[in-house]
């Protein structure tokens, strides 16, 4: 267990200190690092590590609904896994609240293990969200390596298109057109041309494939 | 003879006693002696022979030819021009009859034509003739009589005159008679003068004449008396006539007066059916001439939607000779149409034919569209409008009834408004027959079948019109739909009622979730730190501070929810204060009134038992109505999911010995034994959307007020009862 530096972080935003303690209490069991919060706009104001993490919100809080909240979240481009707690949850609600994309919906009193297992089900939703962002930064920023030409050749290579013919398509000798792949291939870091091709899907890059062909 | 010189067919005679004749004048003299031949012979022929007439003298003894022409000489001037010219001739009688030894008078007749027409050709103006019998033997007289005659019968043909000379000596009577028969008159000679003898014949026809022209001049002037007398009376019926023409005149121009000025119209035709006189009135307000209305012309103002039947129905009047009479709208002069009851008689002759037709139009427009506005008005009026007979049989109604119903006006009269509209189940007539025989305005409630058979509830209201007498003479009434109304009060009262339910519902609801918010937020600590402290134990280093925090906090909880339970208790139980001495007998009432339509609609019948001088007593009225409320919501919704048949609410109140007692109780299924314990527990409900919590708060509330509400063990249905303390002051807990 690391207890140092935390990889993730638990946040809980509920207006009753009691049932706040009593989760971060069960929730630090497991050795995940909690932060707790009695409002919205406390949460709201607070500054976030760039760590995985996830929020137990209760549904009812002062001044704001949390399906609100979790859509104020949404348009401030918070995009942190929610697992909803109500003390009288209903059908309609929990279904509005998965729609936005919430982890759980969890009846009080709820059963520990629940809260547990949607906790994980929402730091590993976060993790990869924050992997693939990583990654596609990354990516992008190879890509800014990339000259205006290999710019141009990369769509046509990831379409499939074999040398001669990105050749034809680009007005370049084909041998020309070598150099360009080999030198985009190992800028991008990519050892494979499928790999290329997943790369490229990344950063969205369109294949030429709704190109005319000749 | 009358004298008439200027008549140029009168010939002067010459003869003073004979004056002037016409051509073919016969007549003869009677002489004695030469001189009576001469003194009237010279004259006649110097008249002869002056009016230039041929003369011819046959002379006779005494006279001779030459004695005769000397005498002429002597008596005419320039008779000797005349001799030459042989303007006259003077000759011998018997020369000029007998012919040899006989005499041939046929031939002198034929002489005397030939002498004339020859007189006539020389341009004389005729003949004139004188001639002498004397020679004349005696058996020669009758043939001579006779040629005188047949001279006397021609000479009117001739233009000639003739003088016959008879000697008086020698003649018999005989002869005498037969020349006077032979002529047309004589002269004779008496005491020395001529006079003119007439013969019998003249003189009787003279007198005949003048008998004639007397009895003529009789008969004339009798006549013109008749005449004078018939012009008189004439003229005093002329004028008879006149004055009753005048009067009749006047009397027509005064009729006619009348006619044109009375405020009628008037008008009048042959037994055809056209008609020739409108009067003034009927002129003027159509805007025509007589002649442009006469014949058909008044047809044109007929409304179009009225003409055909006004011409059938006049048609049928004059094929059929009967009273006309119809209300029809004419057209005035400006275009505006009017209302008019017009109105024909036949007049008819003595043998029963009609010889005119005479009529009336009224102007019933003010009438028309009273009455109109009326009927409209009765007909469109949204209830049935009827009037019945003093026994409730109906003499009239409206069209709405005959709309509504789909029954035709007949169908409705007598008892069918009835027998033939009324729902079977309310054909009560004995009722109905009573309500109108007591004579009260009265309202009762019916439902009537509408023509697509579907039934709508009615007020029916009545009013009796009483005569002189008191007595009921008609009666008016209405029917009035008040089906929507009373759906409409329905929907209401339901929607109230399912208004209330949601509220109640709703406060339930709230009060609920308020209940498990409240309640679960410590509870969800709870079970969370409980968890927490399970987990914790299990864990190879368990912490005993941490696990005293997380105990601790558990009971904090508990405390808290158990506070939470306490508050909502506590606000429930709020309001409680408003006590006043209460008679429940009238509670009971309020709230059976609250309830009414809804037991109706649930066809729940309310039977009360109530005890008289109930003593009062000390509580909420708000409250315990809540209570009767709940109890009954509770029995009339047990007895509605229930199939029983009867639906029989008992409300009982007592007194006892706790105080006062009040029981309900239903017809429906009951409450099974081993539920009766828990029915007052909060959140226990055997409905589907009950909560639980009606009976929780009743018994609380009696509690409240010192009593006790319990279910008690019945045959039928369920029966649940509460007391009340009397006197009790202190109903707190």
């Amino acid at each position: 267990m690391v207890t140092t530096e935390p990889a993730s972080i638990v946040f809980v935003v509920d207006d009753d200190p009691s049932i706040r303690r009593a989760i971060k209490r069960l929730v630090e069991s497991v050795g995940l690092h909690v932060e707790l919060f009695g409002s919205a706009p406390e949460f709201m104001s607070s500054s976030r590590p760039e760590v995985t993490s996830c929020l137990v919100l209760d549904i009812r809080l002062p001044g704001i609904s949390g399906l609100d909240f979790q859509r104020e979240l949404a348009e401030a481009h918070v995009h942190v896994p929610i697992i909803f707690i109500t003390g009288h949850g209903d059908i309609p609600m929990s279904v509005r609240a998965m729609k936005a994309g919430a982890v759980e919906f969890l009846t009080k009193p709820f059963r520990d293990q629940d809260l547990l297992d949607a906790i994980q089900v929402a730091l590993k939703r976060d993790s990869t969200t924050r992997q693939h962002q990583a990654e596609t930064a990354t990516l992008r920023e190879r890509l800014d390596l990339l000259t205006p030409r290999e710019r141009e050749v990369l769509p046509l290579v990831v379409s499939g298109l074999l040398n001669k013919q990105v050749a034809a398509e680009i007005g370049a000798t084909e041998a020309t057109v070598k150099v360009h792949r080999s030198q985009l291939m190992k800028k991008m870091g990519a050892d494979s041309l499928p790999e290329l091709v997943r790369m490229a899907e990344k950063l969205s890059i369109p294949s030429s494939s709704d190109k005319p062909r000749q | 003879m009358a004298t008439q010189p200027v008549d140029p067919q009168l010939r002067k005679t010459g003869i003073g006693a004979v004056g002037d004749v016409p051509w073919g004048t016969h007549f003869f003299m009677f002489y004695e002696t030469k001189e009576d031949l001469l003194d009237t012979l010279v004259p006649y022929f110097k008249a002869g022979l002056e009016a230039g007439e041929l003369c011819l003298w046959m002379v006779s003894e005494p006279l001779t030819e030459e004695e005769a022409r000397n005498a002429l000489r002597k008596a005419v001037p320039k008779f000797e021009r005349y001799l030459a010219e042989r303007s006259i001739e003077i000759l011998g009688g018997r020369r000029f009859y007998v012919s040899g030894d006989n005499l041939d008078l046929q031939r002198a007749i034929r002489t005397w034509a030939e002498k004339t027409d020859s007189a006539l050709t020389r341009g004389y103006a005729g003949l004139r003739v004188s001639a002498s019998t004397a020679w004349l033997a005696r058996k020669d007289w009758h043939a001579f009589s006779d040629y005188e005659s047949e001279v006397n019968n021609s000479i009117s043909n001739w233009r000639m005159t003739a003088l016959c000379t008879y000697p008086l000596l020698g003649s018999s009577a005989a002869e005498i008679l037969d020349v006077a028969r032979t002529h047309q008159f004589a002269i004779a000679r008496r005491n020395k003068g001529w006079e003119m003898v007439e013969t019998s014949e003249l003189k009787q026809a003279k007198s005949e004449i003048k008998r004639l022209n007397d009895e003529l001049e009789r008969r004339v002037v009798e006549r013109t008396q008749q005449l004078e007398a018939a012009n008189r009376s004439l003229r005093n019926e002329i004028a008879e006539r006149e004055l009753a023409e005048k009067a009749v005149r006047e009397s027509e121009d005064r009729l006619r007066l009348v006619i044109d000025t009375i405020p009628h119209q008037i008008w009048s035709g042959p037994p055809d059916g056209s008609l020739d006189f409108c009067n003034a009135q009927w002129l003027s307000y159509m805007g025509l001439t007589q002649e442009e209305a006469q014949g058909e012309g008044w047809q044109r103002m007929l409304h179009p939607d009225d003409r055909e039947q006004v011409l059938t129905a006049w048609a049928e009047s004059v094929a059929r000779g009967t009273l006309y009479e119809q209300e029809e709208r004419h057209r005035r002069a400006d275009g505006q149409y009017r209302w008019f009851l017009s109105r024909g008689v036949p007049l008819r002759d003595s043998e029963g034919r009609i010889v005119r037709w005479y009529g009336t139009n009224t102007d019933i427009e003010d009438r028309k569209v009273a009455e109109d506005r009326l009927r409209l008005v009765i007909d469109t009026l949204p209830v049935l409008v009827w009037s019945k007979s003093p026994d409730g049989s109906a003499d009239f109604l409206n069209q709405r009834f005959r709309e509504y119903t789909g029954l035709s006006g007949e169908e409705g009269l007598g008892w069918g408004w009835m027998m033939n509209a009324f729902h079977p189940e309310d054909r009560a007539e004995e009722e109905w027959r009573a309500a109108f025989a007591a004579g009260q305005p009265f309202e009762k409630e019916a439902r009537l079948r509408r023509a697509d058979g579907e039934y709508h509830r009615f007020m029916v209201r009545a009013v009796p019109l009483r005569d002189d007498q008191g007595k009921v003479a008609k009666w008016y009434g209405t029917s009035a739909d008040i089906e929507d109304r009373r759906r409409a009060e329905e929907a209401l009262q339901e929607a109230q009622e399912t208004l209330a339910r949601v509220t109640r519902t709703q406060a339930m609801g709230e009060l609920a979730a308020t209940i498990a918010h409240e309640v679960n937020q410590p509870l969800a600590a709870i079970v969370t730190n409980g968890n927490f402290s399970l987990r914790h134990l299990d864990s190879a280093t368990p912490n005993p501070d941490k696990l005293r925090t997380a105990i601790t906090e558990i009971v904090n909880d508990g405390a808290r929810a158990s506070a939470v339970i306490s508050r909502i208790r506590g606000s429930l139980m709020k309001g409680v204060a408003k006590r006043t001495e209460l008679d429940m007998n009238q509670i009971i009432q309020d709230v059976t009134i609250l309830l009414r339509n809804e037991l109706s609609r649930n066809r729940v019948s309310l039977r009360k038992e109530l005890a008289a001088e109930l003593p009062r007593v000390h509580g909420d009225s708000v409250q315990l109505q809540q209570v009767l409320i709940n109890l009954m919501m509770n029995a009339v919704e047990a007895m509605r999911t229930s199939k029983a048949r009867i639906r029989e609410l008992l409300i009982r109140s007592a007194k006892n010995s706790d105080g006062v007692l009040v029981q309900m109780q239903d017809s429906g299924p009951g409450i099974e034994p081993e539920l009766a314990s828990r029915i007052f527990e909060p959140f226990f409900t055997t409905k589907a959307e009950g909560i639980g919590m009606g009976l929780a708060i009743s018994r609380s509330i009696i509690e409240s007020h010192g009593g006790k509400l319990s279910i008690i063990p019945s045959a039928q249905g369920a029966l649940f009862q509460f007391t009340l303390p009397v006197n009790h002051h202190n109903g707190h807990d």
